[in-house]
């Protein structure tokens, strides 16, 4: 019994003296998550495009001639407005995106220090293959958000 | 005349060894048992001795008061595990019934943190006042002794500030600096605690004791730059608080409290 309350109490200080400040178990990143919609005939559906391109006007690419059903793209931290090209196959025409929205810091926590949020304005896009998309969720907070910010629907 | 030499040296040898005898074993000396009974001098110095049979206990009886304070060590302790962190903090409790005390805290604190992501700076105090109950059943009116169940009402006033901070980006390799005004907050939290403390020396106790502190309101995750930590709360983030003290008191005797015990009635005795 004795050794049980000192068993306890050392749990105790060792759960109340946690030092919060020296990890980082957050992501930091807040990206913005696109989903891939086929809409054919009134029918949806997920789909995978086959070479999806995409990057920031005058940046490196996020994602060169890859095969995926989703993305994951950043917003600019220091503008109001970020404009994306995006290519699904090789043989469709290009389109690009532009956001339009509000930042603010947010602290994170402790040992990860701060993160940018941001709250969508408003999307939009040229309508080459995209033909059309729909703001699921105007707050970007989380990197690890399963539900998709934005909806891309494809005719194609 | 030899003979009669050694006659008188074992006349008298044996003479003093009687003698030797009889004075060092005196109380061995057996005493008749008609005399002892006779001897009512010694029956009189022991009913003399004998002290009046105990009066039935009264419906009224004392316990030790005082006020008791004294200083949380744990929070240095703490200062090791948790450097960014200067906590001092002062106990203090005050027994108003036999079992019931008026309990009592106060302390300030002071935050100062620094790494590569940010700069932190925050400063408040602190106090909470409840009470505690002692569940420890005393062989003695004048024990101290305590295993107690408490609970508490906390406040905490706090200003805080983050001067500096970089956020990175590495996609767009932009380093975003800025930082946050100074901001002042209050916050409130109840604390259940459970806790000891022993009489080490006279007046001089040490005590410990777990709590969980619950916060009713005050700052937390939903602003955009919450406290790291809340003075005499704990993590400025979290809604629940698990957290030990350590005390060293000393009691400042001030008189006695009167303890009403109503009195039984006795059951009607069988024939």
């Amino acid at each position: 019994m004795k050794y049980f309350i000192l068993l306890f109490l050392l749990a105790a200080v060792v759960v109340a003296c946690d030092d919060e400040t020296k990890f980082c178990d957050q992501a930091l990143n807040t990206d913005l998550h696109m989903r891939f919609i086929r809409d054919s005939a009134g029918f949806t559906r997920d789909t995978t495009m086959a070479q999806v391109t995409l990057y920031a006007l005058k940046m490196d690419s996020i994602y060169r001639k890859q095969a995926v059903s989703d993305v994951f793209l950043s917003l600019s931290p220091v503008a109001d407005s970020s404009r994306f090209y995006l290519k699904v196959d090789s043989i469709s025409e290009p389109d690009t995106i532009t956001f339009r929205y509000k930042r603010a810091p947010h602290f994170v926590s402790p040992g990860c220090g701060f993160a940018t949020f941001f709250n969508l304005d408003t999307v939009i896009s040229t309508n080459n293959t995209i033909q059309s998309l729909l703001i699921n969720q105007r707050a970007i907070t989380s990197t690890t958000n399963d539900t998709a910010h934005i909806t891309l629907y494809f005719g194609i | 005349m030899i003979q009669r030499i050694l006659l008188y040296i074992l006349v008298f040898s044996s003479s003093c060894i009687v003698a030797q005898a009889q004075v060092k074993k005196p109380a061995l000396t057996p005493i008749d048992s008609s005399v002892r009974a006779a001897d009512t001098t010694a029956r009189k110095n022991v009913a003399e001795k004998k002290k009046p049979a105990p009066a039935l206990p009264d419906s009224i009886y004392e316990v030790p008061g005082g006020i008791r304070v004294g200083i949380d060590i744990s929070r240095f302790i703490l200062k090791a595990f948790q450097p960014y962190r200067t906590d001092v903090s002062f106990a203090g409790d005050m027994r108003i019934k036999k079992d019931l005390y008026l309990a009592a805290e106060l302390g300030f604190h002071t935050t100062s943190h620094s790494d590569s992501n940010y700069t932190y700076k925050g400063n408040g105090i602190f106090t909470t006042v409840g009470v505690d109950w002692n569940f420890m059943q005393k062989i003695s009116n004048k024990e101290r002794y305590m295993i107690y169940g408490g609970i508490r009402y906390g406040f905490a006033h706090l200003n805080y500030e983050a001067p500096s901070y970089t956020i990175y980006d590495s996609y767009w390799g932009d380093k975003l600096p800025g930082s946050f005004p100074k901001t002042s907050v209050n916050a409130h939290w109840v604390e259940l605690i459970l806790g000891l403390k022993a009489e080490v020396l006279k007046n001089f106790f040490l005590g410990w004791s777990i709590r969980e502190k619950i916060k009713v309101s005050g700052p937390g995750k939903d602003l955009a730059f919450p406290p790291i930590v809340i003075p005499g709360f704990g993590s400025g983030t979290k809604g629940s608080q698990f957290d030990w003290q350590y005390t060293v008191s000393y009691c400042i005797p001030l008189g006695n409290i009167k303890v009403h015990v109503p009195r039984k009635a006795e059951p009607p005795k069988r024939r």
